[in-house]
């Protein structure tokens, strides 16, 4: 979606109005908060598997549904149709957003006028407990996160496998959520910190659906702001975003506090073709969306590839194999920093050189990483696929005796490994990246477009990044079909 | 981007055709003629997380006869698309045999498949083994691959589609509009 002019509708499908029920229910205090709750019980249950539960990963609950069902969902269902609706109902920053708010569903409102001082600090109309400090100016990007993300990647070989390293991995995201609540304002972690919320926050650009302002005219009449600054209906919004003005959903973590809020009704959720996001704002979301591509590439070849000795060294670290852990980890650093960066700021580089575009290089790389969001979003999807398909049966199974301790809940726990149509993979695998490639071309094309203006110039400064994603989309087929 | 309709929809057909075209020129690049089917030997190690060999390549018609041996622990060697699912033991030659699709288990030294699939199959190991036993696998390549060549041909189409959608035409060039 575009930026809509005052006055002018927003395209797309307005899901509030279309079905009066879904509407209503956007507007609830409890929607989505309230499913955070049982998804908290779960969470509560998948950290004790792990602590105490089998340490056979693919026997083990948390494992088991957190990396494979979980991850499919999100990677493959949630972020492409549902943006970052994760995020809304996401656990882990449930108890320290309590402690914020001290109620579940309440809202504490104020009137800014009344400067008689209470128990924690206002922001906007709302009242919160905590120290509610601003989260500097100089870490307010994906930097953070980038490294985090980086960070959980390389012990991955570990985490994947590990039933109680994944247990403390998860239940740090909890403690360090609930700290930086009690520190910073809102949903600081989530948007600053969080290693998921980088590239949720990145791909749900691509999603088909989107929370904006129904009629920009009537944001620019509104006199209350209650979206950004509160009000007794609802929070401001909680990602810190002024909601009115979203033009993109990087930062929506779709919460639709924006949607109760607004006095004038003026806030929904729309559906919308996909990828209609596309324009990246920082070298913070373009190294977001290399390291991201340079993951898909080392992960689709050492998880999914045939060489063993790759998966014995990524897993070095758990069998004192440093050398080989040391190889892997720097691989993955070399790969993911330098080597896809390198290729595509090359490719933006000869672009402007072919192009005598009088253009920053900083605006063609982040026109050309564009192409990078649906790209990078199908291929992750295609490199997820196998894994649900091949190991699928292993939820079914853990569904039933989630500790590995002989339980049978559902009279499922017998089931044996049993692969679903694995055969199909490199046919569903090549669909994905030859539709990412379609699409990544087609996002960096129109920004590219959009930056240098001129159509010819435009050309020449976009065919070497067509060129370096078309060679990648062939490294990817070379290695999911070949 | 500015065309004019009829112009649009000349140039997405063109596109179009450029994509099917270049996945049908890959299609063709290997539909070269098979050479007479092979019966082969293959000896299988599987030890953790690998198998001996890694990748396997043959032929459409060809017949492999595969021999089994573990160097560790007990592991599986579970073939996508061919319904055979092997439990391989250490120090033994004889393993069990199952057909996911049936319900019979034989005992065998070893295992004979006619490949009268082509394609990319992995096999991956069916009994837990360890930690990155989920992702203990290996690739059986049956010639003619014909996916590869077909998706490579479509993404190599995909950016003449792009060209033929972007360049701009004489006529657009002369209004201005390149």
């Amino acid at each position: 979606m575009a930026a809509v002019e005052p006055g002018a509708k927003r395209s797309g499908v307005d899901l509030a109005a279309a079905i009066p029920p879904f509407g209503r229910l956007l507007r609830r205090r409890w929607f989505p908060q309230a499913l955070a709750l049982p998804l908290l019980a779960l969470l509560v249950l998948f950290l004790a598997t792990g602590w105490w539960g089998t340490p056979v990963g693919n026997r083990n609950g948390l494992v088991v549904f957190v990396w494979i069902l979980w991850w499919f969902l999100l990677i493959a269902v949630l972020v492409p149709f549902g943006a970052r609706a994760w995020c809304g109902v996401c656990p882990i920053p449930t108890v320290g957003e309590w402690l914020q708010r001290r109620t579940l569903f309440g809202v504490r409102a104020e009137d800014p006028r009344d400067h008689r001082e209470g128990p924690g600090h206002r922001v906007g109309r709302n009242r919160y407990r905590g120290l509610g400090r601003r989260w500097p100016r100089r870490l307010a990007n994906l930097w953070s996160q980038n490294l985090a993300f980086l960070g959980l990647a390389t012990f991955s070989p570990v985490l994947l496998t590990s039933p109680l390293a994944s247990a403390v991995a998860i239940g740090a995201m909890v403690l360090v959520a609930t700290a930086v609540a009690l520190v910073f304002r809102q949903r600081t972690f989530c948007r600053y910190l969080c290693p998921v919320g980088g590239f949720l926050g990145l791909y749900a650009m691509g999603s088909t659906l989107a929370v904006r302002s129904r009629n920009a005219s009537v944001c620019a009449d509104c006199r209350e702001k209650s979206c950004l600054a509160g009000s007794e209906r609802a929070w401001g919004c909680p990602w810190l975003e002024y909601p009115s003005r979203l033009e993109r959903n990087n930062a929506c973590g779709l919460c639709f506090e924006c949607v109760s809020a607004c006095p004038h009704e003026n806030m929904s959720l729309f559906l919308r073709a996909p990828f209609s996001d596309r324009r990246l704002r920082g070298w913070d979301e373009a190294f977001k969306a290399f390291l991201m591509l340079g993951l898909a590439l080392a992960y689709s070849v050492v998880y999914l590839g045939p060489r063993g000795e790759l998966k014995s060294a990524a897993r070095g670290l758990a069998t004192g194999d440093w050398l080989g852990f040391l190889g892997f980890a720097g691989g993955l650093w070399i790969l993911a920093l330098l080597v896809v960066p390198g290729v595509f700021l090359g490719a933006a580089r000869a672009g402007r050189r072919l192009a005598a575009a009088p253009v920053p290089l900083r605006d063609l790389a982040l026109a050309g990483a564009a192409a990078l969001v649906p790209f990078g979003l199908l291929v992750w999807i295609a490199f997820s696929v196998p894994l649900v398909l091949a190991n699928g049966s292993y939820v079914v199974a853990a569904a039933s005796d989630p500790f590995g301790r002989g339980w049978d809940l559902f009279g499922t726990s017998a089931l044996g490994w049993t692969p679903v149509v694995p055969h199909w993979t490199p046919w569903i695998q090549a669909v994905l990246v030859l539709a990412g490639q379609a699409a990544g071309l087609r996002a960096g094309w129109l920004e590219t477009l959009a930056t240098v203006a001129d159509r010819r110039r435009a050309i020449a400064a976009f065919a070497p990044t067509a060129g370096a994603l078309g060679a990648t989309a062939l490294l990817f087929l070379a290695l999911f079909v070949g | 981007m500015g065309h004019r309709p009829a112009s649009t929809a000349l140039r997405g057909m063109l596109a179009a055709a450029v994509v099917v075209g270049s996945g049908a020129v890959g299609l063709l690049w290997d539909s070269l003629p098979a050479g007479t089917p092979t019966n082969r030997t293959v000896e299988i190690t599987a030890r953790s997380f690998a198998f001996d060999p890694a990748i396997l390549r043959a032929r459409v018609g060809d017949t492999l006869t595969l021999r089994f041996a573990s160097l560790d622990v007990v592991h599986g060697f579970y073939l996508e698309g061919y319904d055979v699912d092997v439990t391989i033991e250490p120090l033994r030659r004889e393993v069990e045999v199952r057909h996911p699709g049936g319900p019979e288990v034989e005992l065998a030294e070893e295992v004979t498949l006619t490949l009268d699939r082509s394609g990319k199959y992995r096999y991956r190991c069916s009994k837990t083994c360890g930690a990155m036993h989920p992702f203990m696998l290996g690739e059986l390549i049956v010639e003619p691959n014909r996916l590869l060549p077909a998706s490579a041909g479509l993404s190599v189409g995909l950016l003449l589609a792009g060209v033929v959608l972007v360049v701009p035409g004489r006529e657009e060039a002369r209004d201005g509009r390149g």
